[in-house]
């Protein structure tokens, strides 16, 4: 079964995604704000962005810049993640995706960096779901 | 089993991102299985429009995997303060939806250990539903040194 990305669901960050570039090689930008709920948390007196929120950032750049024949999309797997560096309230996030089809399947490479460093790589696969909103 | 008062000792993590509820099995150094109550009093539940899908995102589901997944290192790693990161994961795959009420239990197993990097595998389920399945997941222990200077200020 399938997560359905559509824009209609819980969010577990405040911060908004905002496509600077739409196409096969989309760019979105995410601001981390320090005021973002999970920093209470992740952790007291040293706030870190957590890793599987930088997952998250990556599906809402793809609910947004997968092609429009495609959309809604559902996501099906997340084939790999790897984080490489540390991300901090303040940092502006750049997500970088590269979109492919094989047939009924759509995958998406996402490469996120700060300002600082490269700070994850992410790939999606994904399907279409059929329903026109 | 590990009560929620033991997590609290074991991870740093707080509200709202502490995701892991109780340890129900432990065999140490090989695996455990913990829960993590799913309810409506998120704050990701608040302002939420009519109409919203109320699945529980997928990636914090993911989170309180790994947290159980801390949690199966920090219970026998009590020598050194610190945490485990996740470096990276592959092979999640999602199957029915989580929703405020549920329980999810989660299994976690180790894979392999190495000098400060383990590697995880194991999935979640409501009751008998499949939830996630998480192909691998590798964690590498920070000493707290490295992650929380005003604690080490604190003891010095």
């Amino acid at each position: 079964m399938a997560v359905q990305l559509s824009q209609n669901r819980i969010r577990p960050a405040r911060a908004e995604v905002k496509v600077l570039d739409p196409g096969e090689r989309a760019v979105t930008q995410v601001e981390i704000r320090a005021d973002e709920p999970v920093f209470a948390g992740h952790y007291p007196d040293f706030p870190i962005f957590p890793g599987v929120l930088l997952v998250e950032c990556v599906l809402r750049s793809a609910e947004l810049t997968a092609p429009p024949q495609v959309q809604p999309v559902q996501l099906i797997a997340i084939d790999s993640v790897r984080l490489l560096d540390v991300v901090l309230p303040g940092d502006v996030l750049t997500v970088e995706l590269k979109w492919e089809h094989s047939g009924e399947v759509l995958s998406c490479a996402a490469k996120l960096s700060t300002a600082r460093a490269k700070v994850a790589t992410v790939r999606l696969k994904l399907a279409s779901s059929g329903a026109r909103p | 089993m590990i009560d929620a008062a033991g997590i609290r000792r074991l991870l740093p993590h707080r509200y709202p991102i502490l995701l892991v509820d109780r340890v129900t099995q432990l065999v140490a150094g090989q695996r455990l299985t913990a829960l993590k109550a799913v309810t409506g009093n998120e704050p990701w539940y608040a302002e939420v429009a009519p109409g919203t899908d109320l699945a529980y995102p997928p990636t914090l589901l993911i989170e309180s995997w790994v947290q159980a997944a801390a949690v199966l290192v920090a219970s026998s790693n009590t020598e050194q303060s610190g945490v485990m990161l996740l470096g990276s994961m592959s092979g999640v795959t999602f199957s029915d939806p989580v929703f405020p009420g549920d329980v999810v239990t989660h299994r976690v197993r180790v894979f392999r250990a190495l000098s400060d990097t383990v590697i995880f595998e194991g999935d979640s389920t409501v009751y008998d539903r499949p939830a996630m399945t998480v192909q691998q997941a590798v964690l590498a222990f920070r000493p707290a040194a490295q992650i929380r200077p005003s604690t080490t200020e604190e003891l010095t």
